[in-house]
């Protein structure tokens, strides 16, 4: 694992690209039960609004200087800082790993292989996703590109199969019971979108033009979202509000002719992108563990990563309640608003503190 | 050390993420289920499962009969899932729900509520949300175990019958997704078609057994529901006009009579419905606009008489009038008659007026009787077939 090696802009926010779309196509109701169905559309614009925000302190982080990353400027300030914040990035991404592989065999436990234990699934798929993140950031990149490609094309060809299932009549009235609802459904969507944070470690190591980057990775994030509440919802309907994985249900919508069972397509991009996403994520804690205690065990790391991740996995798919602890929205609103937010502002200031002291000394 | 570990997982995954490690999975193991019939018993529900026989016990190089395409089995239970879990106690295989294709409610048990029944569907992730439903008119065992000739009507011929509504306009056509969301929807009625078998004497050769019983699935009009019940019969001649104002109409035929006695045949291939709503005084209002394109196939006039633009004019007009007392008689039958909204109008109201919307949905029965409307159609006469016309009488 080279932790110099740098990646193309367009391979980094492909990974961030696919690592929030998975996010978005696990997406459940139960997140925002009661919600109408146009209000999701109004949520994502609030929710994409909320995740500009808090790229704020990146863009001061970055704005006069690329080649730093926020570890980087906290361990100016402090070594003892820097490790502080070190243990809530691993944290975080450690908890998107176990929380993609939660959803991952929920997913595949429900609607792959709902007659056999999903074990043997989840475990060969942390190795496979140890192993991915093993080879690298470039590997990773390069993985994460034709990645993007894949999952661009089908998703389009299942949604111009549908088209002739929308019914625009499906749709409630926009703020149909009031505006709290859906900007708490668009705190919840912000909150989901991590990304922000793997920039802030990645950064440096991307070559290229990354405020175009940045701001394509952004509208692309922000046009799929909306495309997608709205196919779901006049496709489906109030439906879409019944099923676990609603956005695998407009897939069995789709028919083109002989072309059926489309779905399948689906099941095949969300399962690839789900490993890409679980290597990403252990990869960002084993280069943040090299980082901040040694560089010497940076092979041991991953697996020691994704064996936990494993671990608690196993001990929470114990039971059909456990996977909410996968899901819970205060654990994810703390993270984001500590770890995405908070730590690289107040990095930025104490870096700005710490150089105006060092001129006038 | 990087390809052997490549090579070790590669090995591992072919091996491990395909079915080949269970054999219980493979098709012949599997009873292929292709279509559910749902009546309720003194138990529970009475379950009629159709599904592919996949076994041939005879050889057909024997020049034995063949067996049955399909086969039924009805089983009593006290819920859904484990009538189709007691199949693989008789027949030894684990049942796969994802080839269904058809789901019949009996008609007793559509008029009881088939609420409590919809959960099994929707949580059974097999079960495909476009799977067509329909009520039977008598019991769903009766349309399943019919026979058509020598075999039983296979749920292929129920889905193609039921699914006819892009060729005809007398299927209400509905999927099972749409069905659930009728139900779901406080203020508006779900519909279903109603399928029925008819018996047709067939004389087959001589003997005792030569008369045979010939069935074959016919549609006879919707069942609209409240909420989970049927409570409503929707003859067959509006299920055209509930196609139109719910934009499903596909394709359909109508017979219109000129001023003159004749009779015109005309088919309505294209169809748009535009509504406009709006909520005047206190009540919902209505402008239903429809254009069609018809093509006029046959008409009761001598062949050596003309067809002139002016016939042609009386054949358009003779349409547009057909075409709205259908669709005024149907709305008329269902908001007054029936007080049942199968149109999908709640939905534009409350779009429209959300503030009314709200304050009425409590009684919304009574906002259905104080409804007003109207309807413009306008039809275009495409073509005419192959018999000369001239162009002036």
């Amino acid at each position: 694992m080279n932790l110099k090696a740098k990646i193309s802009s367009g391979q980094f926010f492909s990974l961030l690209l696919l690592s929030r779309f998975i996010s978005v196509l696990t997406y459940s109701p139960i997140y925002n039960a009661g919600l109408s169905s146009s209000d999701y559309l109004a949520a994502g614009i609030i929710g994409m609004a909320i995740v500009l925000f808090s790229c704020l302190p990146l863009l001061l982080i970055y704005k006069n200087n690329d080649s730093r990353s926020v570890l980087d400027i906290a361990y100016e300030v402090s070594p003892l800082y820097s490790k502080i914040i070190s243990v809530f990035y691993m944290l975080l991404f450690f908890f998107y790993a176990f929380s993609t592989l939660s959803r991952l065999d929920l997913f595949s436990g429900t609607v792959i292989f709902h007659e056999t234990d999903t074990k043997v699934f989840v475990v060969l798929s942390v190795l496979l996703a140890c192993y991915a993140a093993y080879l690298g950031l470039e590997a990773l990149g390069r993985a994460g590109a034709v990645s993007l490609l894949v999952f661009s094309v089908s998703f389009i060809f299942i949604i111009v199969t549908m088209l002739s299932k929308l019914d625009l009549n499906n749709f409630s009235p926009l703020f149909y019971d009031g505006p709290k609802e859906v900007i708490s459904a668009g705190w919840t969507m912000a909150a989901r979108t991590i990304e922000p944070a793997a920039a802030a470690v990645l950064l440096p190591r991307v070559s290229g033009n990354k405020k175009r980057g940045f701001f394509v990775w952004f509208f692309t994030l922000t046009a799929f979202l909306e495309i997608v509440f709205f196919f779901v919802f006049s496709g489906l309907g109030d439906y879409a509000m019944t099923q676990l994985f609603p956005i695998q249900s407009i897939a069995v919508l789709s028919e083109f002719s002989v072309f059926q069972r489309i779905d399948v397509i689906l099941t095949g991009v969300w399962i690839l992108s789900a490993f890409i996403k679980i290597s990403f994520m252990l990869y960002l804690s084993s280069y943040i563990a090299c980082r901040a205690v040694s560089v010497k065990y940076k092979k041991i790391y991953i697996f020691a990563f994704g064996a936990a991740a494993v671990i608690l996995q196993l001990l929470v798919s114990k039971n059909v309640t456990g996977f909410f602890i996968s899901t819970s929205s205060d654990v994810r609103n703390v993270l984001f608003l500590v770890v995405v937010v908070f730590i690289p502002l107040l990095t930025f200031l104490l870096g700005k503190f710490k150089r105006k002291e060092q001129r006038k000394i | 050390m990087k390809k052997i570990a490549a090579l070790f997982l590669t090995v591992v995954v072919i091996f491990t993420f395909s079915s080949c490690a269970s054999t219980d999975l493979e098709l012949k193991n599997r009873i292929i289920v292709e279509a559910i019939g749902i009546d309720y018993c003194d138990i529970g529900v009475r379950v009629t499962v159709q599904f592919l026989n996949t076994d041939q016990s005879s050889n057909p190089n024997n020049g034995g009969p063949p067996d049955d395409i399909v086969k039924n089995m009805t089983i009593d239970s006290q819920n859904i899932s484990s009538a189709i879990q007691s199949i693989s106690k008789s027949l030894g295989k684990l049942p796969m729900m994802s080839q269904n294709r058809v789901i019949i409610f009996g008609n007793e048990a559509a008029k009881a509520g088939v609420g409590e029944t919809l959960d099994y569907f929707v949580r059974n992730s097999d079960n495909r949300a476009t799977v067509y439903v329909a009520v039977a008119e008598d019991t769903a065992q009766q349309v399943l175990c019919a026979e058509m000739g020598q075999w039983v009507i296979p749920a292929k011929e129920l889905s193609n019958v039921l699914s006819s509504s892009k060729y005809n306009s007398v299927t209400a056509e509905r999927a099972f997704y749409q069905f659930v969301n009728g139900v779901t929807d406080k203020t508006a009625s779900a519909f279903l078609p109603i399928i029925a078998v008819e018996q047709k004497d067939k004389n087959d050769g001589e003997g005792e057994n030569s008369q045979k019983n010939d069935a074959e699935p016919v549609v006879r009009g919707a069942a609209l529901f409240n909420g989970d019940k049927m409570e409503n019969v929707l003859p067959q001649d509006n299920i055209p006009a509930l196609l139109m104002l719910c934009k499903d109409f596909g394709k359909g035929s109508l017979t219109a009579v000129l001023d003159d006695g004749t009779r015109v045949g005309v088919v309505l291939t294209k169809s748009k419905t535009k509504i406009k709503t709006s909520v005047v005084n206190g009540r919902p209002n209505f402008d239903i606009f429809v254009s069609c394109v018809a093509d006029c196939t046959e008409t009761s006039k001598i062949m050596n008489e003309t067809f002139t633009p002016e016939v042609a004019e009386n054949i358009k007009t003779a349409s547009e009038k057909a075409v709205r007392e259908n669709i005024d008689e149907t709305i008329k039958k269902c908001f007054i008659e029936f007080n049942k909204d199968p149109f999908g109008f709640d939905k534009r109201v409350k779009r429209a007026d959300a503030g009314y919307y709200k304050t009425e949905s409590g009684d919304w029965q009574s906002v259905l009787q104080k409804a007003q409307y109207s309807i413009t159609v306008t039809v275009k006469l495409r073509r005419a077939g192959d018999e000369n016309m001239v162009p002036h009488s």
